[in-house]
């Protein structure tokens, strides 16, 4: 199965970033934050681009810390919203919410 | 280097920019398009990282300005992108994208692709620097071109000239230069090709015009001249477009000859007349010696008629819907003018409108403009002008007889020799314009009247001129039998000299006997010998006709300037 966070991944991002790397992992998170709002937001009020904007700044930002599984579930909202197949936008949003969770807590724990 | 990251998720630009500084470079960061582009103008970074979707501004957008504003400088644009699809990717290259990084990051990958973009950055500088030089070695050069090539006289207040400054080098020539006797000869000239190759054929081409010119060769002689030193040094396929023409101020009278470059015209400025130079011969230095045709045409040309030569750059500039501006345009500006002296501002200032504003094409032009003028007084007085150098070596107390037969008659002109022979009398050279004036007039006159017995009054008319000189070339090519000697001799005085010119045919004179006194028979004088001869008197002290009028003898008497 695949991890929620590819481990090695973040360990040479850790060895890159040295000291910087906690303002990293906070910097990050407040900004998913902030993306997983708005597409919450977009789907309620059926603003599609708005989700396919802020699911495509997430999915590159996870995908840059090794949260594999979820910039692979943003990059299929962002895909359902380009093409215009919007019936499981809604079941997508809820997986996206728990898998960061999943995330946040892997990444909040001392590595 | 210093690399501008424009990327609006802050974890994103976070990461990029750490792994860039530990690469040893130097980062500027702009959170959106808005501020990429104005980091840009304020830093003005080696390369930029731009990422596609950002607010205020989409990245290929920002791309596109930093292309405008970035001009000459290659500034290599790379796209920070997490779009997978081949398409989205082949996008931002279109919008102007060098290349593209792929999230997640991957240190190697980004280390390797800046490398490549900053040797490529050093070799786009490297050529940036050695064209600059390049452009710096042709403008010093070109300084020494325009010395060599458009020197003389083309200041003269009686022609105007524009050389194309489309590049430093181009093919273009314009010369003009005065024969000893204060005529004018003018050439515009179009080399095929441009830049250096095509210019240097200019140096040749301008030494000889110049040298023989100033000793006094016929334009024939210069044209021949020319031709044979370019056809041996041009490479096959290179050649010079030209117009020459020998502008006569005593005889108001125009020879030209044209090969190749588009038609010229001589424009009457009362009239707003305009009659056209076809071009008949090849150009120069394609022809060998023996090939190369000499076939002018003459103009009677009066007073303040001007003759107008010009380069293809003229007629061949296009506008918008690709038209040229062509021959006829260019003949309206003349005929629909309304001050025949503004002519040439109001040529280039139609060319100018016609023009597609702002391309190259706009300045191609080259253009000369001579005016026929009462030049006699003219030539005489800037021969004055020139400061006698102190002599030590020269000719002084002399006898010379040069005597020309039929075969001689036909191919050569004498008259540069002989104004050459007494060039080399002490003290004499201040003068030699007024002397080579004298023997070039004694000599037309013994050849053309005397000889070919053509009759100067048939020059009174427009065609009559052109038919006085098909006859003399028909009767010269006809001529067998006869001669013409010239008895030269010189004695010092106390305070100059005496030079004796004697002119003598081999024809039957005109029975100087019967009309006795010159004065009383002015006209059968002047239409026997032609206008000129009334000229001569002026130049000199003593003008004596030996019947039965086949021989002249003038005295020159001069003193030491």
């Amino acid at each position: 199965m695949t991890p929620h966070i590819d481990t090695e991944q973040l360990a040479e991002l850790k060895e890159v970033l040295e000291d910087e790397f906690g303002v990293l992992i906070s910097t990050y998170l407040t900004d998913a934050k902030f993306r997983l709002q708005l597409i919450q937001n977009g789907i309620n009020s059926q603003d599609y681009e708005a989700v396919r904007l802020a699911a495509h700044s997430l999915k590159g930002a996870s995908a840059n810390l090794g949260a594999v599984i979820l910039a692979q579930l943003c990059e299929k909202l962002e895909h359902d919203c380009k093409v215009g197949e919007y019936g499981q936008l809604a079941c997508l949003g809820e997986k996206i919410q728990q898998e960061f969770i999943s995330v946040r807590d892997l990444l909040a724990s001392p590595q | 280097m210093r690399l501008l990251i424009a990327e609006d998720t802050p974890s994103d630009r976070l990461i990029l920019a750490n792994l860039i500084k530990r690469l040893g470079h130097e980062v500027i960061l702009a959170v959106d398009g808005k501020e990429a582009v104005e980091q840009f103008i304020e830093h003005s970074p080696d390369i930029v990282l731009l990422d596609v979707m950002m607010p205020f501004k989409h990245g290929t957008q920002v791309a596109k300005e930093i292309r405008q504003i970035a001009g000459e400088d290659l500034v290599p644009i790379i796209f920070l992108t997490s779009l997978n699809e081949a398409s989205d990717l082949a996008e931002c290259l279109e919008a102007g994208g060098d290349d593209f990084l792929s999230k997640p990051y991957n240190t190697v990958i980004i280390k390797a692709k800046i490398m490549a973009f900053s040797r490529m950055r050093r070799l786009h500088k490297e050529i940036q620097g050695q064209r600059e030089h390049l452009v710096q070695e042709q403008i010093a050069a070109k300084g020494i071109f325009d010395k060599i090539a458009h020197y003389g006289v083309l200041n003269s207040p009686n022609i105007r000239y524009l050389i194309s400054p489309k590049a430093i080098f181009n093919g273009d020539v314009v010369l003009a230069a005065r024969h000893p006797n204060g005529d004018l000869l003018v050439l515009l000239g179009d080399f095929t090709g441009h830049g250096l190759p095509a210019a240097i054929g200019a140096l040749p081409l301008a030494e000889v015009f110049h040298g023989m010119v100033s000793k006094g060769f016929a334009l024939e002689d210069v044209l021949r001249e020319v031709n044979a030193k370019l056809k041996s040094i041009l490479p096959v396929g290179v050649f010079c477009c030209a117009t020459a023409a020998h502008l006569g101020f005593r005889n108001r009278s125009i020879e030209v000859w044209a090969g190749g470059l588009p038609e010229g015209v001589i424009y009457n400025t009362r009239n707003k007349s305009v009659k056209k130079i076809h071009s008949q011969h090849l150009p120069l230095g394609i022809l060998s010696a023996a090939q190369f045709k000499y076939q002018p045409v003459y103009f009677e040309m009066d007073n303040d008629d001007v003759i107008y030569l010009w380069s293809d750059g003229i007629i061949e500039t296009v506008n918008a819907q690709q038209e040229m501006f062509g021959f006829e345009r260019l003949l309206n500006v003349f005929t629909q003018s309304c001050n025949a002296n503004t002519v040439f501002d109001e040529i280039l200032q139609h060319v100018d409108d016609f023009a597609v504003e702002g391309t190259e094409q706009a300045d191609d032009h080259t253009l000369i403009a001579v005016k026929m003028q009462d030049a006699p007084s003219m030539a005489l007085k800037q021969a004055l002008l020139v400061k006698p150098k102190v002599v030590h070596r020269g000719l002084a107390d002399c006898t010379m007889t040069c005597e020309l037969g039929v075969e001689s008659l036909k191919s050569f002109d004498p008259v540069p020799l002989v104004t050459h022979l007494i060039f080399q009398i002490m003290g004499l050279k201040p003068y030699v314009n007024t002397l080579n004036t004298i023997l070039a007039e004694l000599y037309s006159n013994a050849l053309e009247h005397g000889l070919l017995h053509l009759d100067s009054a048939l020059k009174n008319s427009a065609q009559g001129f052109a038919k006085y000189y098909a006859l003399r070339h028909e009767r010269l090519t006809e001529l067998t039998e006869g001669f013409i000697r010239f008895d030269i001799k010189h004695e010092p005085t106390d305070n100059g000299g005496r030079l004796t010119l004697q002119v003598t045919d081999s024809g039957q004179g005109f029975q100087v006997a019967q009309t006795n006194l010159v004065n009383e028979n002015q006209n059968s004088l002047i239409n026997y010998h032609g206008r000129g001869i009334r000229l001569i008197e002026t130049l000199c002290q003593r003008l004596e006709f030996i019947p039965p009028g086949n021989s002249v003898i003038v005295e020159f008497n001069w003193s030491w300037l």
